[in-house]
């Protein structure tokens, strides 16, 4: 067995895994933003935003002839210059846009995923079905921090 | 990303011939998405969009799986991560040909934002391939669950 799948340190390589990946999402949260700005990053200085693409997201509020509203993610109401068609009021929408100094937006390029609740509800079961299918086979330890074989709960494979 | 359904079923054909610890691919090929979601845990917003971001990549799959892999027996560990391996890395195949209004998974992060994805069909969307995901499962696991079933059948008569 290489040294890296060893019992070696053990408990350290699992802290060390979770502190990574603590660190990757850390440094997405930083450096993200100025990569894919965000209307929320946008309105807290227009100024500096305005005439530049931005990303938005949020559920729809309102739908006018050729603009509609949606709720950010500070729960802000914001109007965005293109037509989405009728029907789609609370859906949540995605999209790229350009911001105005105003605080609104000239669309780019947006979608809305109508079946969004669909596809949540949708996971749950596969979700079920693979954790029967997991935990049939294998119990946890947690004094050990290990998996163990069903059929062998006697045995100790540590 | 397609929804996991669409993700579970698109796999398990290949479980067939594979006969290895398919809970473990299975479990692998719902790992994204449930790593992804611990962000739900957290209000809608920005960091939550990132967080997201970071732990839906390839890398952080990588990290997760090593990290559980470390949870089974040593004499498994090696095994435990083919498994799960290839079924993320299935996971992220199927996300490869999703539509994306404003960007794709980096696929390089930490280490490039750029992203790349064959445009086929919107995330919300995935669930119309469902019937036919269904229709291949039991063309592929009907007649071996049947067969099965008549072997009990017959085992009890007797």
């Amino acid at each position: 067995m290489s040294g890296l799948l060893s019992d070696r340190h053990r408990f350290a390589k699992i802290v060390a895994v979770a502190a990574a990946l603590i660190l990757l999402v850390l440094y997405a949260s930083v450096a993200g933003p100025k990569v894919y700005p965000t209307f929320d990053e946008a309105r807290r200085d227009p100024a500096a935003f305005s005439g530049r693409r931005i990303f938005f997201g949020g559920d729809i509020v309102r739908v006018g002839e050729s603009d509609f509203s949606f709720r950010s993610w500070d729960h802000i109401p914001v109007t965005a210059r293109s037509r989405i068609g009728g029907g789609q009021l609370g859906y949540r929408i995605y999209g790229t846009a350009v911001f105005r100094a105003d605080g609104t937006l000239d669309v780019l390029s947006c979608h809305v995923y109508r079946f969004r609740v669909v596809k949540n509800l949708l996971a749950v079961l596969p979700l079920l079905i693979v954790g029967w299918f997991f935990f049939r086979k294998y119990t946890f330890d947690p004094r050990k921090l290990m998996f163990r074989d069903r059929r062998g709960a006697g045995e100790d494979h540590a | 990303m397609p929804d996991l359904a669409t993700h579970v079923l698109a796999v398990t054909p290949f479980l067939r011939k594979r006969g290895r610890r398919p809970e473990l691919v299975l479990l692998g090929v719902v790992l994204p998405d449930l790593v992804g979601r611990i962000s739900i845990l957290l209000p809608a917003g920005p960091f939550f969009f990132w967080m997201d971001t970071a732990l839906h990549t390839p890398l952080s799959a990588a990290l997760v799986i090593f990290g559980l892999a470390m949870l089974f027996p040593e004499d498994r560990r090696r095994e435990t991560i083919l498994c799960l391996g290839f079924g993320a890395a299935f996971h992220f195949a199927l996300d490869l040909l999703q539509k994306t209004v404003t960007y794709g998974p980096p696929w390089l992060f930490p280490f490039s934002w750029a992203s790349f994805q064959i445009p086929l069909i919107w995330g919300d969307e995935s669930f119309y391939f469902l019937p036919v995901l269904v229709l291949i499962n039991v063309l592929v696991f009907g007649r071996p669950i049947l067969a099965k079933l008549r072997g009990i059948g017959r085992r009890r008569r007797a």
